[in-house]
């Protein structure tokens, strides 16, 4: 047993290290929220601030608990991960994406097209020239639509709802905080959120257990329904009833007094895979058409056969009482009912191509874009195609080879779509230069970034790693 | 097998704590941990699959070598990228993981009791003898010695001993992976079995008539883990081998009988398990007695279910087959397999009363009071008004009530390690070298282990990993403000 002189020097040798911990604990909690990430090609991954990078591929990392920066060598090294930051809407007129030949793609104002190049202006690099031999395509954007609604910023506004139905165990409540929803039992919230008819609704979902859960889709009725006994209801107006777990996804067009009807049942492996995703719905009334994007790729588009079945603008959430779920960045935005394909992409061309809108195709020579307006020269014939009009064009090329990548590129992803390859002459919080076979010199904007591959002509860093994201989302 | 020196001293004791603070404020030189030669610091650390890993409160994880710990400049790691060694402070680091930590720290002579301590250790040993103000026990990791009585939680006594029969994983030698459907379902990594597809393993633990399989379990995503226990089946799962089949499913536990040639029939299943639906790691134990046709399953020590056999004991193997069914990622780690004395239910000592002491007969009858003394193979316990002297043979658990419960100040050397061969013992660290770890105990004083029987050592004892119930770093979001 100690005697009370040896508590004493303990409790001082205790004090002389827990007061600097709560002091560097508040440090390191303070710098999440931007917080970025190395990864490394064993798996490796170490969080902390991106100092510089040198023309060597060499990184220069900062972190809180070591004093000085760390400098690790770039053959281990797989890519760095930055806290996205939010896309800002391109609105400029003549707004395309200019894809290349290494499948670089950047997005800015097409200033000027000729015959040995083509001028972008973006917003990460002021202007960058690019021979016209390194273009592969030129997409038109069409303008950004104001968003309708972002949130949750709390719950004000929302319906929170029973769920009764007995197969979902006790209820419970949607719960918000930090910018999520959150529901560990069975629970339903529902807001009119002035659904557009041709609308894109996109959110964030995460899981743990299984993903049951249901959206109610332009609903006028804010309670949750027992599709077992709908009919039994109050009166509740038509809705889709969007409906996944953890291995398929299915949507239902559901009325009073009609029978349920299940359109296509679709497996989704994310589901079942994954523990979040982002879940993109495209709803084009008119077309009686809805259609379900999970990260980024198209699951199905439904077809109602039927009249559209929503009858009012609002959405319903419901969780269906197995695990626990959050939403987040749920974002609604009026559509314009262009459903992208995948760029395709010719294997070679012995001349210009351009996809129109209302998919009519001109070949020829693309001479300029001048004034707003594509000038196509065809055998003997001259046409202008003004810009809104045209929804891809493809350049004259003789190969779909892949183009090889040196060593000392690094590729660049863009935190609103798109990547640009080069080679780092500097890399420092003030700006990146930049030098590419591509378009010459050119300083970037770090910020426009949220991830870089340090080693994109190996294939196993190819894929994409996890997005980290920081955690004040 | 070594076994670590103990040093018990109180007056030694006291001088080391005070050397200790004068270390600690001034500064020394970094104290070697592992000897590596100078060629072993390059690139090929990212191919050995027994680099040591380093993993931090923010989800940061290295493999690498620890080179030296020192209190004032930190903790020095080399990892294969960098440049130079790294040298971080201790406020943020939350475990090293050592795979290569393969030699038992137990010793030969068999320990017959489970020792815990308010400190939060606990460990196998001997007990001695017990009066009013200290328990003396006989410790693996170095003889006899004393602890004040108010810093033990409880005791418990297996009287046919507690060594385990497996400890692991630490490679997949002597398991058997890659049969069909998936020969790559499973990878062994950091001391882990991680499946990330439909595939087996399975290995014939020579596991005894009364046994508990312990192992915990994390996920990515949804999962079906089927888990047979008392198999022969090790390469593959199939209907030809007798036994009980685990099948395991977020928030889920059943299980099945499966009779060779005859088909499978269902048990039962346990309820809702709420701790599989809000977290992403869980520590399984399963334990069967043969004699009596039994089988039990705790979630985080929690009894989840218990099942008896009616039509008997139908396990023909001594093995364990685990089966991930799709192709969600799932992880496997701290497996241990060790003879079951057969007492049903939770060992957890929360239940405890705040004042009296609670004895835990042989017969499963509980009596509150308190303890007086124990030792010559008798406990003299007063329950009310009556004196009682019950033989140690009877007794399965001492619970200690009044135990000290005063939060504990720990400073950020203060270190738990795990030892191979089963057990905890936090010490404030003094030194780290190849052959030796040694430190203050809050119980004993100055202690020393092995280093090489360490398996893994954890940091800021008062905090948790933000990834710490997570496979990806993509999780780090989901733990850290959820409510």
């Amino acid at each position: 047993m100690r005697n009370k002189f040896q508590q004493t020097i303990l409790t001082g040798f205790v004090l002389l290290f827990v007061l600097p911990t709560v002091q560097l604990r508040a440090e390191i909690s303070s710098a999440n929220p931007a917080r970025q990430a190395l990864l490394f090609r064993n798996g490796d991954i170490l969080f902390g601030n991106l100092e510089s990078i040198s023309h060597d591929k060499s990184v220069i990392w900062r972190r809180s608990d070591v004093a000085q920066p760390i400098e690790f060598s770039p053959t281990n090294l797989s890519e760095i991960q930055f806290p996205s930051a939010k896309k800002t809407a391109l609105n400029a007129t003549n707004a395309c994406r200019v894809q290349l030949n290494n499948d670089d793609s950047l997005e800015g104002k097409l200033l000027q097209l000729d015959s040995e190049k083509i001028i972008l202006e973006t917003s990460f690099a002021g202007k960058v020239v690019f021979p016209r031999q390194v273009v592969r395509a030129i997409e038109p954007l069409p303008p950004e639509r104001e968003l309708i609604f972002t949130g949750p910023s709390g719950l004000d506004g929302w319906t929170l709802g029973k769920v009764t139905a007995i197969a979902a165990g006790e209820a419970g409540d949607w719960k918000y905080t930090n910018g999520a929803f959150y529901a560990t039992r069975s629970a339903s919230i529902a807001r009119d959120l002035k659904l557009p008819d041709v609308a894109k609704i996109e959110f964030d979902l995460a899981w743990k257990g299984m993903l049951q859960a249901a959206i109610a889709l332009y609903t006028s009725y804010m309670q949750p329904i027992n599709l077992a006994n709908k009919d039994t209801e109050p009166d509740f107006g038509g809705f889709y009833s969007l409906q996944i777990n953890s291995f398929v996804s299915t949507l239902m067009p559901v009325r009073k007094n009609a029978p349920l009807k299940y359109m296509e049942q679709i497996p989704v492996p994310t589901f079942s895979q994954k523990n979040r995703a982002h879940i993109e719905i495209r709803a084009n009334k008119p077309k009686n058409s809805i259609a379900l994007f999970v990260d980024d790729t198209l699951v199905k588009e439904w077809i109602d056969t039927e009249d559209f079945a929503g009858s009012g603008t609002g959405m319903r959430f419901v969780h269906q009482g197995q695990g626990a779920i959050k939403m987040s960045n749920l974002r609604i935005a009026e559509w314009n009912g262009k459903m992208e394909s995948a760029s395709t992409n010719p294997p070679s061309l012995k001349e210009d191509l351009a996809k129109l809108l209302n998919g009519d195709k001109v070949s020829g020579t693309l001479e300029t874009f001048r004034d707003g307006k594509f000038k196509f020269s065809m055998s003997n014939t001259k046409l202008d195609v003004p810009f809104e009009r045209v929804s891809e064009i493809f350049f004259m090329r003789q190969t779909n080879e892949p183009v090889a990548e040196t060593k000392s590129n690094i590729r660049a992803f863009f935190s609103g779509g798109g990547s640009v390859t080069f080679r780092v002459e500097s890399w420092e919080k003030e700006g990146v230069a930049t030098a590419s076979p591509n378009f010459g010199r050119a300083t970037f904007v770090p910020t426009a970034f949220d991830r870089i591959q340090l080693h994109p002509n190996l294939e196993k860093t190819s894929e994409r790693f996890p997005p980290v994201k920081s955690e004040s989302q | 097998m070594k076994r670590a020196q103990l040093i018990v001293s109180l007056t030694g004791n006291f001088r080391r704590l005070c050397l200790c603070i004068l270390i600690c404020c001034g500064s020394f030189s970094f104290l070697e941990a592992q000897e590596t030669s100078p060629s072993s610091k390059s690139t090929n650390l990212l191919t050995e699959t027994a680099s040591e890993l380093l993993e931090f409160l923010d989800g940061s994880t290295l493999h690498g070598r620890l080179r030296a710990i020192d209190s004032d400049k930190g903790l020095r790691w080399e990892h294969p990228a960098a440049k130079q060694p790294i040298d971080f402070k201790p406020e943020n680091i939350a475990w090293i993981r050592f795979p290569n930590a393969n030699e038992s720290a137990v010793p030969s002579s068999e320990p017959s009791c489970k020792f815990q301590f308010v400190n939060g250790d606990e460990f196998f040993g001997n007990f001695i003898s017990l009066n009013e103000n200290e328990l003396e026990l006989q410790t693996w990791f170095g003889g006899k010695f004393k602890t004040p009585r108010a810093m033990v939680r409880s005791i418990r006594f297996f009287p046919k001993g507690a060594t385990p029969i497996y400890e692991g994983p630490t490679s997949l030698a002597g398991w058997n992976a890659g049969a069909p459907p998936n020969p790559q379902a499973w990878k062994y990594e950091d001391g882990a079995f991680i499946a990330s597809g439909a595939g087996t393993i399975g290995r014939d633990l020579k596991l005894p008539d009364a046994s508990r399989l312990e192992f915990d379990l994390a996920w990515s995503a949804s999962f079906n883990l089927l888990f047979a226990y008392y198999t022969a089946g090790l390469t593959g799962f199939n209907y030809n081998s007798s036994s009980y089949m685990f099948y395991i499913t977020p928030g889920n536990i059943s299980l099945q009988r499966i009779t060779a040639g005859t088909g499978s029939s269902t048990l039962g299943r346990s309820e809702t398990i709420p701790a599989m639906l809000t977290k992403k790691k869980i520590h399984l134990e399963f334990r069967g007695n043969k004699e009596e046709n039994f089988l039990e399953v705790l979630v985080d020590g929690k009894l989840v279910n218990q099942w008896k056999d009616t039509a008997g004991w139908v396990g023909k193997g001594s093995g364990v087959l685990f089966y991930s069914q799709n192709e969600g990622s799932i992880k496997i780690s701290n497996i241990k397999a060790s003879e079951w004395d057969g007492k049903p239910g939770s060992e957890i000592a929360t239940n405890a009363p705040s004042s009296e002491d609670q004895i835990h007969l042989a017969n499963r009858d509980k009596v509150s009071g308190k303890v007086a003394t124990l030792r010559d193979g008798n406990l003299k316990f007063t329950s009310a008004t009556t004196v009682l002297e019950i033989p140690l043979q009877r007794i399965s658990q001492i619970i200690f009530g009044g135990a000290a419960t005063n939060p504990i100040v720990r400073a950020p050397w203060e270190i738990q390690a795990s030892v191979s061969g089963g057990g905890t013992i936090s010490f404030a660290l003094e030194k780290w070298n190849n052959e030796q770890v040694s430190g203050q105990n809050r119980n004993f004083g100055k202690i020393a282990l092995n280093s090489k029987s360490i398996r893994q050592i954890r940091f800021n004892l008062d905090q948790s990993k933000a990834s710490d119930e997570t496979i990806s770093p993509d999780n780090v979001i989901w733990e850290a403000d959820e409510k």
